[in-house]
């Protein structure tokens, strides 16, 4: 009884669609799909975890400081004090993001600089962005509570995207606020 | 009258402890942002690329081989760190606790001052086959 059910229906069905459909449309069809899902690992998505290993975890978080006056694009700005280098946000990123193109290398040098609006000292990390040839602009040398290479935790003198997941390659600098000291 | 006052001096006891245990908590993440993480990451994960050496669920061990207790000051990270012994005994203490609290569980016994600036005292001239050998007593750990 089921089994004449079930016979008849798949029969109507194979009918039916031998009727509507012809044989190029399902070549068409995978054609499409074959096509189509090879195509779409290249549409532009966020593909942050493509890496090897994931850097999103390493990367320093800011913490907002509160009133943050001054000019991103000046030297003069409060968080740059103790900076060597171009400023990202003058080169296509900004005071906290790398410019398209290059990566945030996860080591790092931090200082602290003292924001005007309270008189705090917050701690900065000065990110390198690395992997694509010196920005060249908005170039930034305060250089203040920097110490020399032979202490080199706390030593702006050093290339600090060298090994990093992008290597030597230095294009600017971003600082990052981390809290207050 | 008595119970007032004992209510008085418990509360300003614990005026006294609170603000300080959590002011010292501060410092010491301070200290790490600023002699550390640069290095060791914010979560100090390292960074294996550059030889950076993880924290993370691992320096507790040290503390469990022979020499291991020494080796986490005498490092040159740590031993040469711009801090008071004060300081870098709360900071190590802190760090065990932060990124290694499972390592902790038996009995673990904080860093004090004293012991802090006598280990520093001693220099470890070449320290990477020091750090090899440690390491190579935790693998064989159970």
């Amino acid at each position: 009884m089921l089994f004449k059910w079930l016979d008849k229906k798949t029969e109507q069905a194979s009918r039916k669609s031998a009727r509507i459909t012809s044989r190029r449309s399902f070549v068409a069809t995978l054609g499409t799909a074959v096509i189509g899902g090879s195509a779409l690992p290249l549409l532009p998505v966020w593909r942050s975890n493509a890496h090897a290993s994931n850097q999103s975890d390493m990367l320093p978080q800011e913490v907002s400081p509160g009133d943050d006056p001054g000019d991103p694009n000046s030297c003069e700005y409060w968080r740059y004090c103790a900076i060597d280098g171009y400023l990202c946000s003058c080169c296509g990123g900004t005071k906290t993001s790398c410019p398209p193109g290059t990566q945030m290398s996860p080591i790092t040098w931090i200082g602290t600089c003292r924001n005007p609006a309270d008189g705090k000292d917050y701690i900065i990390s000065y990110n390198d962005c690395c992997g694509k040839s010196a920005c060249g602009r908005c170039q930034c040398i305060r250089n203040e509570n920097d110490t020399p290479a032979y202490l080199p935790a706390n030593s702006n003198n050093i290339n600090w995207c060298s090994g990093g997941p992008a290597d030597v390659v230095y294009n600017c600098s971003t600082a990052i606020v981390l809290g207050v000291n | 009258m008595r119970e007032n006052n004992s209510a008085v001096i418990l509360a300003a006891l614990l005026m006294l402890i609170g603000p300080a245990a959590i002011a010292d908590e501060q410092r010491a993440k301070a200290n790490y942002m600023l002699n550390c993480q640069g290095c060791h990451t914010a979560d100090g994960s390292g960074h294996q690329g550059r030889n950076i050496p993880t924290l993370k669920n691992y320096m507790g061990k040290f503390l469990k081989v022979e020499g291991g207790r020494e080796f986490l000051i005498q490092v040159p990270g740590a031993a040469q760190a711009l801090l008071s012994s004060e300081q870098l005994a709360e900071l190590t203490n802190w760090m065990l606790r932060e990124f290694d609290p499972k390592s902790l569980k038996d009995n673990f016994i904080p860093y004090q001052t004293q012991e802090v600036h006598q280990l520093r005292q001693h220099k470890v001239i070449d320290f990477t086959p020091v750090r090899s050998s440690l390491v190579k007593k935790i693998e064989l750990l159970p």
